[in-house]
């Protein structure tokens, strides 16, 4: 919901990156081009399950493009953000500065 | 607008932690130091009369070291990335500078090798000579240690060109090829030992994964 005079309010805060673990993931995608499962993991510092299930989350909104091949025998999930996901993203950050700037500074 | 600007700057904090992580595992230390120890042995092929074609050869070790060392031992361990556009831009000036490392370093070891051009310069060019080669080389990796975006090359770089110039103090009191033994291989053992610890730290921090996780997203 955009108010008139198009200053962001908490309503337009999409729920799904506002969590902290998949903002995370979904700024170091932003950030670089495309990563594996095991670097994201390192990274973040995040358990495997814990990853997994963030991911299958924002793969289920297409935030997130998953891709899943063989290079040799060794199995790779590469991820990488969708164009949904970069623009959710950016205007996510963009509703979070305008919010941010709002606030009174602190004496 | 101070909020944009802390939010931007923290997003190229984590684009610049995610690239330097790779350089974690001390491959690039290791390389480095092996590629001035080759600078204080190389002497010693001269002397023990061993062809100077496996001397320039022994230059492209720390490559394969680099090469080696990224696809079996950092990859497997913490991951795959592919960074932006503008970081795969820069791999060219890498390319270009890491070239012109190599070139530079063959025409200096010619060139510290001959000893004619420094007996015919004389008592300024024994002076001058080793400073503007160190300067060289220190500009030149300096360049390269700005486009990979890894600073320890820069304390490299310096060491380097430090080693060139304490060498060349040493010639006239220990002599060939003692001279460029210790003269660069103090500098080489202690950037040999760093890239040593921090692999063995890497190598503890980073198991060798067996299974690969991620397969069960989306279901």
């Amino acid at each position: 919901m955009t108010s008139g005079n198009n200053k962001k309010t908490g309503a337009d805060i999409d729920r799904i990156i506002h969590e902290p673990t998949r903002y995370k993931i979904m700024a170091l995608l932003y950030v670089i081009e495309k990563a594996d499962f095991l670097f994201l993991q390192n990274q973040l510092e995040l358990t495997p399950g814990n990853l997994s299930s963030h991911l299958t989350k924002l793969e289920k909104v297409s935030f997130v493009k998953v891709d899943k091949h063989f290079e040799g025998k060794i199995p790779r999930t590469m991820l990488s953000l969708t164009r949904k996901g970069r623009e959710e993203f950016a205007k996510y950050r963009e509703t979070m500065m305008q919010m941010l700037g709002k606030l009174p500074e602190i004496e | 607008m101070g909020a944009k600007m802390k939010l931007n700057e923290d997003l190229k904090k984590l684009e610049q932690k995610a690239y330097r992580s790779y350089f974690d595992d001390g491959i690039w230390d290791i390389a480095w130091g092996v590629w001035l120890a080759g600078w204080a042995v190389t002497p010693f092929f001269d002397f023990l009369g061993i062809s100077r074609f496996f001397a320039y050869s022994i230059m492209f070790i720390p490559a394969l070291l680099l090469i080696l060392g990224k696809k079996y031992i950092t990859v497997p361990r913490i991951g795959m990335v592919h960074f932006s556009q503008a970081r795969r831009r820069k791999k060219l000036y890498i390319f270009i500078a890491g070239v012109a490392v190599l070139i530079v370093t063959l025409l200096l070891y010619l060139l510290a090798s001959s000893g004619n051009l420094k007996e015919s310069l004389g008592a300024y060019g024994r002076i001058l000579l080793p400073l503007a080669e160190a300067f060289t080389i220190f500009l030149i990796i300096g360049t390269l240690a700005f486009f990979i975006d890894f600073s320890r090359l820069y304390i490299y770089a310096a060491m380097f060109a430090a080693g060139i110039i304490v060498t060349e103090l040493l010639y006239p009191v220990i002599g060939e090829p003692w001279d460029a033994l210790l003269g660069f291989g103090l500098f080489a053992a202690a950037i040999l030992c760093y890239g040593l610890i921090r692999l063995v730290s890497f190598l503890c921090k980073y198991p060798h994964r067996k299974v690969e996780y991620g397969n069960d997203i989306g279901q």
